[in-house]
């Protein structure tokens, strides 16, 4: 893969990528020093990318490695189970009378999920990608990344109502 | 709208297709929405905020492509030069004549004026070396005709002691 291909194939799956490592580390800055640091290892090896299919999985896969490497050397113990934590940080429910106070209850739900619950609700409803490629990406199988994007929005769900519940109340 | 309830049941199940769920996200965009939903909207919200989200600092090709692109795009060009100067000077040796002598300090290249003048002076050298020889051989022919003379013992031993003298003072 010469230059002009690189930057037509890889350089515009930059926000997605962003997004994606976004979604795992839950830091902006991380999330775009693992772009920058993903698109030159790509760079590097670009003689390969002519041998995969998939650019875009493959990329998205290669995106999930780097932030899970990030998240074992910087952050350690990042990844705590939703259910542990959430009465510790839960607001008030008069507080969330904004909508926009309501979304970014929404959006920190969705951080405390596991990684792979997280990564999966990610890539299925943000992203909008099918079963199979997820499982790609994921290095799972299929059955296993419907469960876990069941677990994960019914987890939500239960939050959700929770909170309504208290602020209709 | 029990439509929206059935796929918002598949939804959270995992079981909805993309296309539901594409359409649950349509549905939820809207204003207004059954207030027993209003508790997703927020959710389906969320999820079209961060579908929007791009990178603030777009990646550029430079910051991509850092030192390895660079780096071999310098090494060409100073290779190729260096090559370009090797050939040069390979084919066109340089015909400059570097050769010289410094005649009464100063700088002469004129090949043939140099070995005029050095012939010249080495005439000199030998002239000079003939003219200072020639009493040598005066010594020569002195030596020669004394010979005779030798024969008489008084003399003889009288010019052994002078070439002793000699020898001794040289």
């Amino acid at each position: 893969m010469d230059a002009a291909q690189f930057n037509s194939v890889i350089l515009p799956l930059t926000d997605q990528l962003f997004r994606m490592a976004k979604s795992i580390v839950c830091n902006d800055e991380a999330a775009k020093d693992a772009v920058q640091e993903l698109n030159a290892k790509l760079w590097e090896n670009r003689s390969q990318l002519d041998k995969v299919q998939n650019l875009t999985a493959f990329a998205m896969k290669s995106m999930r490695n780097l932030c899970l490497d990030w998240l074992r050397t910087k952050k350690p113990n990042r990844d705590v189970p939703l259910d542990e934590n959430l009465i510790a940080t839960m607001p008030n429910p008069h507080q969330l009378i904004e909508q926009k106070d309501m979304t970014n209850y929404v959006k920190q739900l969705i951080d405390k999920l596991p990684e792979l619950q997280r990564t999966i609700i990610h890539l299925r409803d943000v992203e909008g990608l099918e079963i199979s490629e997820i499982a790609t990406i994921t290095a799972t199988t299929e059955n296993a990344v419907s469960v876990n994007l069941s677990r994960a929005r019914q987890k939500l769900r239960k939050e959700l109502m929770a909170i309504w519940n208290e602020k209709i109340m | 709208m029990k439509q929206i309830d059935d796929l918002l049941k598949k939804y959270f199940e995992g079981k909805t297709t993309l296309q539901e769920e594409n359409f649950l996200k349509s549905y939820f965009r809207h204003e207004k929405v059954l207030p027993e939903h209003e508790i997703y909207k927020s959710l389906f919200q969320v999820f079209d905020e961060k579908a929007n989200e791009k990178m603030a600092e777009k990646v550029s090709e430079k910051k991509v492509l850092p030192k390895v692109k660079r780096f071999w795009k310098q090494t060409v060009a100073i290779s190729g030069i260096a090559a370009a100067l090797l050939v040069i000077f390979w084919l066109k040796p340089i015909e400059k004549n570097e050769d010289f002598v410094i005649v009464n300090g100063k700088k002469i290249e004129n090949t043939q004026f140099a070995q005029n003048y050095a012939l010249e002076k080495l005439n000199n050298v030998s002239n000079t070396l003939e003219n200072n020889l020639k009493p040598l051989g005066a010594i020569t022919t002195v030596k020669s005709s004394m010979e005779p003379v030798k024969k008489i013992p008084q003399i003889k031993k009288r010019l052994e002691k002078i070439e002793e003298t000699i020898t001794l003072n040289n």
